[in-house]
């Protein structure tokens, strides 16, 4: 009977092998394997092609899916640890894994998780949301020009947010309440520290990159 | 699935955030399937039902991305996830006729409580973002008629000059583009200074980009 | 003879003084009340029109005032007018326009020409008295529109300044006249000149606007706030 899908594993040892063979017996998923590492892995895909790997899967494995999502392009990578905690599901859906599936979850569903693994839909369960959120990047702003204005210290930003108001140094002065060379120095590291030349375009950078809302002065 | 269920499509993004929002999406009610896109394929979303469209905004995507979807396909609901979260872009987001907008990372702890408010048809913004938004709305109407009655009394002339000026360019180089002496320059200059009611190059320059006069984006 | 003062009771805050203008007896008397009872306001003047309204505002001396317009405000001086004339001749006081359900384009255009927010009759009298007291504070109040009202608001605006930006000042005036639906003839003497100066404009203003007739650039107009057709209650 041809196998609508394929599954190779990667384990050091039998036992997942047998376990999933066993599941999946009359299910018309096609389990293979066990291959060691990557390398045997991309060895068996060039033989063989299959439509999931199944990593037995811990803290550390991140690194071994990413590896193993990206040589085997096409491939879907799930996860397979002894229980499901939502750190270890949240790093390895990081690392390119379509999810996580737990060892001792129902054998009668293992075909269907494999099935939908396949189909490239996501195997986690609906608790591990919060640990998946705080994995998820928050930039401010564009990388380049945000390091550049991260760079300036509070002072400075101020400096520029008034710059960019349309004030004078003297306001600034009185605004801030120093004195008109100390806004002078302070301009002038902002020039150096941003890479420009001229105030003009210390304002356009800063509006450029979104770090200035529009001014509160009407 | 339920009959009246929404589909969901998502913009290709980083792993992590599309496992949120696929996580999301399965515990949300009256959502239905959830596909990944790549491109902005507005032919997906004029079929004659309601869809919700998932934008990450960092994702190289911008809100004109909204306009685009909102004008091709208005039944699609827009849901756009943001780092940033002041007043003129949640302002903007609403006026280009999002459903949801989502601040990252906090919000995406309630996204599919988000996900099925959207599906039952309602708009959903924090009410923290709506109040800086309106906020935003006041000052942005002020701008609006500020810009108004300044522009109609600068000529198209001093509004070349003012662009020239704010990418930098001094009066003899404005002069050689234009065709004109440094000293016309000049003199064109003094009456903008006076028009747009400030004393220095760099304040008229602040000053128009503030009225939408010229801008400093490009 | 120096004089001693007792320890007298702490001055109470200053009342927050309160101007009500509306066409409408009814509303003028329940916002009065409102507005009366309250511990922290004063009615200081009603009015009816705009121009009662104006040599009212002339003559209150204080610089904490609250002016309720109501947008269906009429000829010959609407509540646009109004606004627009409070914010250039009293910069300090503040200006809450009020309305029945008023459409986000009429609501966009009185942010436009200057109110401080906009609060609609339709809201409960607690919340209705807490957005004056907020404009009192100089904070921006919107009561009554929802979120989906806010985008429709802000791209109001937003419309009116691109419209703004194609047309010279003569032209925004000729257009706004035209959308009273005077004749040619009728609006060049309203404006002071000649027929053929009218129609020259027209031209031009339906060649940037991208239309064939009047109706057409006067709907586009009443679209972006420039003029408004019809009353917004």
């Amino acid at each position: 009977m041809d196998a609508d899908v394929r599954v190779l594993v990667m384990e050091r040892g039998l036992g997942l092998t047998h376990d999933l063979s066993y599941a999946c017996r009359h299910a018309g998923v096609s389990v293979l394997g066990p291959v060691r590492d990557v390398a045997e892995a991309e060895a068996a895909a060039a033989d063989v092609p299959f439509d999931v790997l199944v990593v037995d899967a811990d803290e550390t494995s991140a690194p071994i899916i990413r590896e193993a999502a990206a040589a085997l392009g096409g491939v879907r990578v799930l996860a397979v640890s002894e229980e499901l905690d939502p750190e270890v599901g949240a790093s390895v859906i990081a690392a390119g894994a379509v999810g996580l599936m737990a060892r001792s979850v129902d054998q009668r569903t293992v075909p269907d998780l494999l099935r939908r693994a396949a189909a490239g839909e996501l195997i986690l369960p609906a608790s591990h949301l919060a640990a998946l959120v705080d994995l998820v990047r928050v930039s401010r702003l564009d990388p380049n020009d945000g390091a550049r204005l991260e760079a300036l210290t509070r002072r400075e930003r101020e400096v520029l947010a008034l710059l960019a108001d349309g004030h004078t140094t003297q306001e600034v002065s009185d605004a801030l309440s120093i004195s008109v060379m100390t806004v002078q120095s302070h301009v002038k590291n902002v020039l150096a520290k941003l890479g420009v030349h001229s105030k003009v375009e210390a304002i356009r950078f800063a509006w450029r990159s979104g770090a200035l809302t529009m001014p509160a002065s009407a | 699935m339920d009959g009246a269920a929404i589909d969901l499509f998502v913009f290709e993004s980083d792993p992590v955030l599309e496992g949120v929002i696929r996580l999301a999406a399965a515990a949300a009610e009256g959502v239905g399937d959830v596909t990944v896109v790549t491109t902005i394929d507005v032919e997906i979303w004029s079929a004659p039902r309601p869809t919700i469209v998932v934008l990450d905004l960092a994702g190289g995507l911008d809100l004109s991305a909204v306009a685009t979807i909102v004008e091709h396909a208005p039944l699609a609901r827009v849901v756009v996830l943001s780092d940033r979260d002041d007043g003129p872009v949640v302002l903007e987001a609403m006026r280009r006729g999002v459903y949801g907008f989502v601040r990252k990372p906090d919000g995406l702890h309630e996204l599919a409580e988000t996900l099925t408010q959207i599906a039952a048809g309602e708009r959903v913004v924090p009410p923290e973002l709506e109040r800086s938004a309106v906020d935003e709305l006041r000052r942005f109407a002020r701008q609006a008629h500020a810009a108004s009655v300044v522009e109609t009394s600068i000529t198209a002339r001093e509004r070349e000059i003012l662009a020239l000026a704010a990418e930098g360019f001094t009066t003899h180089q404005i002069g050689r583009r234009l065709g004109i002496s440094p000293r016309t320059v000049e003199a064109h200059i003094a009456k903008l200074y006076r028009k747009l009611g400030v004393k220095t190059r760099l304040q008229a320059v602040a000053r128009a980009a503030t009225l939408g006069l010229i801008d400093l984006d490009t | 003879m120096s004089q001693r003062r007792a320890a007298s009771a702490p001055r109470q805050p200053r009342r927050l003084g309160v101007v009500v203008v509306d066409p409408l007896g009814i509303v003028r008397a329940g916002i009065g009340m409102l507005v009366a009872n309250a511990d922290g306001t004063e009615l200081l003047a009603e009015a009816a029109t705009a121009d009662e309204a104006l040599r009212a505002i002339a003559r209150v001396r204080r610089s904490r005032v609250v002016v309720l317009v109501g947008l269906g405000l009429e000829e010959p001086h609407d509540a646009s007018w109004l606004m627009r004339e409070i914010r250039e001749r009293y910069p300090f006081h503040a200006v809450l326009a009020v309305g029945a359900n008023a459409d986000p384009t009429s609501i966009s255009r009185a942010l436009f020409v200057g109110a401080d927010g906009y609060v609609d009759k339709r809201v409960e009298p607690d919340e209705f008295f807490a957005s004056i007291a907020s404009v009192g504070e100089r904070e921006m109040v919107l009561a009554g529109p929802t979120s989906g009202d806010v985008g429709q608001i802000a791209d109001g605006i937003y419309r009116r300044r691109e419209l703004d930006a194609m047309l010279t000042q003569r032209e925004r005036e000729v257009l706004a006249v035209a959308a009273e639906g005077l004749t040619a003839r009728e609006i060049a003497e309203r404006l002071g000149v000649r027929e053929r100066t009218v129609t020259t404009h027209l031209g031009r203003i339906y060649g940037k606007l991208g239309v064939g007739n009047r109706l057409a650039a006067v709907r586009m107009a009443a679209r972006s706030g420039l003029v408004s057709v019809g009353t917004p209650e």
